[in-house]
């Protein structure tokens, strides 16, 4: 899966408008962010990647780019 | 491994007390800008729920729903051999349960035993196992098993109990039957995760704080958060329990499906706790259970603890009168704790929800 159709997941699970993220994007810069979205990307992982992810990685998160590098990791 | 399988436990009636007030998330004078509030209706998925304004416990409700079980089943009190009390909410003190509050207003006599269990959102299907075990003896044919927390006695005061953090939780007790029937069975899988409980936990309610001040709280694994108060609700690890409730459980229920050899085409319905609309949706989705089989209370009664699931099963099927349903049903959250129960129920005996301001006139500080 190339970067742009992660973003896209990304977008859709906000309901944010296509091309609105970008890696370097501030996640507290998104009104869209908050605590409920950090629960639709935990749910997002393991139906679109199989993968699972700990309440300090999530909390851990700053930047798009840091969703990205968890969505590309190994299983 | 905890798989328990009876032959003998049918269900005689199955009732649900709520308090009368009712709230709605757009009460609040800032709708619709609040954001929390849009959050609340498009993705937790609750309108509205009943609270108590009046002091009421879940004693009280559940006073109301097992005299009106008692009544449906044309059951004496007294022929009661055991009343167990599920709750992590006593009216006192943990050690005078609220099960001893409801053995004198019941005018029970002392040889019907009867004493609470501390558990959460995961209550029911424990409470069916155990009431199960007992009803294996034969001086024990009838149990009443009463499921209910408390929200308002949670928060300090009535601002913070209709304000936006106590909204996720809505009250309702209730009272289910139990009775030695042959040719009644029940499966019921238990499991239990302790490396899970600093994920949903109130570090200042018991006693390993109790001279200690401050609420900054270091986790085992290092993580350091600030603990709500005592009176202030639990923390809770979001992330973590989403997690959980949306894998493990899965997992769980996969198991017992694959444990009983019953395709799940042939329950009647999917009964899950709720916990939020998202959890509940999932955990479906991933089992491929279709949404009409999946009933949600969740939108007008929020999450009801160890309530919700008995409290599902009435207002889904409360006003059906005949028929017989087979469902599958899983409560799951603090502990953690979690656990899977399936059987069968005479629709006849689930009576609708009920509201009551009732309550007992006694216990109260003088002010």
């Amino acid at each position: 899966m190339e970067k742009k159709d992660k973003l896209a997941i990304l977008e859709d699970m906000m309901e944010l408008e296509k091309g609105t993220l970008a890696p370097e994007t501030e996640l507290n810069d998104l009104e869209e962010w908050d605590s409920l979205s950090a629960l639709s990307f935990v749910v997002m992982l393991g139906d679109e990647f199989g993968r699972k992810v700990t309440g300090q990685e999530v909390r851990n998160m700053e930047t798009v780019q840091d969703m990205l590098n968890i969505m590309e990791r190994e299983a | 491994m905890a798989f328990l399988h009876f032959d003998n436990v049918g269900i005689a009636s199955l009732t649900c007390a709520v308090p009368e007030y009712t709230q709605k998330v757009t009460d609040d004078p800032q709708f619709p800008q609040a954001a929390y509030i849009r959050s609340f209706l498009k993705k937790i998925g609750i309108r509205q729920r009943q609270v108590s304004l009046t002091e009421q416990t879940c004693t009280d409700l559940g006073f109301a729903a097992v005299t009106r079980a008692l009544e449906c089943t044309g059951w004496s009190a007294e022929s009661l051999d055991a009343l167990i009390f599920m709750s992590q909410m006593p009216d006192f003190n943990p050690g005078t349960g609220n099960a001893f509050i409801l053995h004198k207003h019941l005018g029970l006599p002392p040889s019907t035993m009867v004493f609470d269990i501390t558990l959460g959102c995961s209550s029911f299907p424990y409470g069916l196992a155990v009431c199960a075990s007992f009803l294996q003896q034969p001086g024990i044919n009838r149990i009443a098993m009463i499921s209910g927390d408390n929200v308002w006695s949670c928060v300090p005061d009535r601002e913070m109990l209709l304000g936006e953090n106590a909204f996720l939780f809505g009250e309702g007790t209730t009272a289910v039957l139990l009775e030695n029937r042959e040719k009644s069975p029940l499966d019921v899988a238990l499991y239990s995760d302790g490396g899970g409980y600093e994920f949903l936990y109130n570090p200042l309610a018991g006693s390993r704080n109790n001279w200690r001040h401050g609420n900054q709280v270091k986790l085992s694994h290092g993580q350091t958060i600030i603990s709500p108060g005592a009176k202030e609700g639990q923390y809770m690890d979001g992330p973590e329990i989403t997690t959980f409730s949306t894998t493990t459980v899965v997992d769980s229920l996969k198991e017992f499906i694959t444990w009983m050899k019953k395709p799940l085409e042939e329950y009647s319905g999917l009964v899950l706790h709720q916990a939020n609309r998202q959890i509940v949706k999932t955990i479906a989705r991933r089992l491929g259970v279709a949404e009409e089989k999946v009933p949600l209370s969740l939108e007008r009664y929020a999450n009801t603890s160890g309530a919700s699931v008995p409290l599902t099963i009435a207002d889904a099927w409360g006003e059906r009168q005949e028929g017989s349903l087979e469902l599958l049903t899983c409560a799951y959250g603090i502990g953690l704790s979690w656990g899977i129960a399936a059987f069968s129920i005479d629709c006849r005996v689930i009576q609708p929800i009920f509201k009551t301001d009732f309550r007992f006139d006694e216990g109260y500080i003088q002010q």
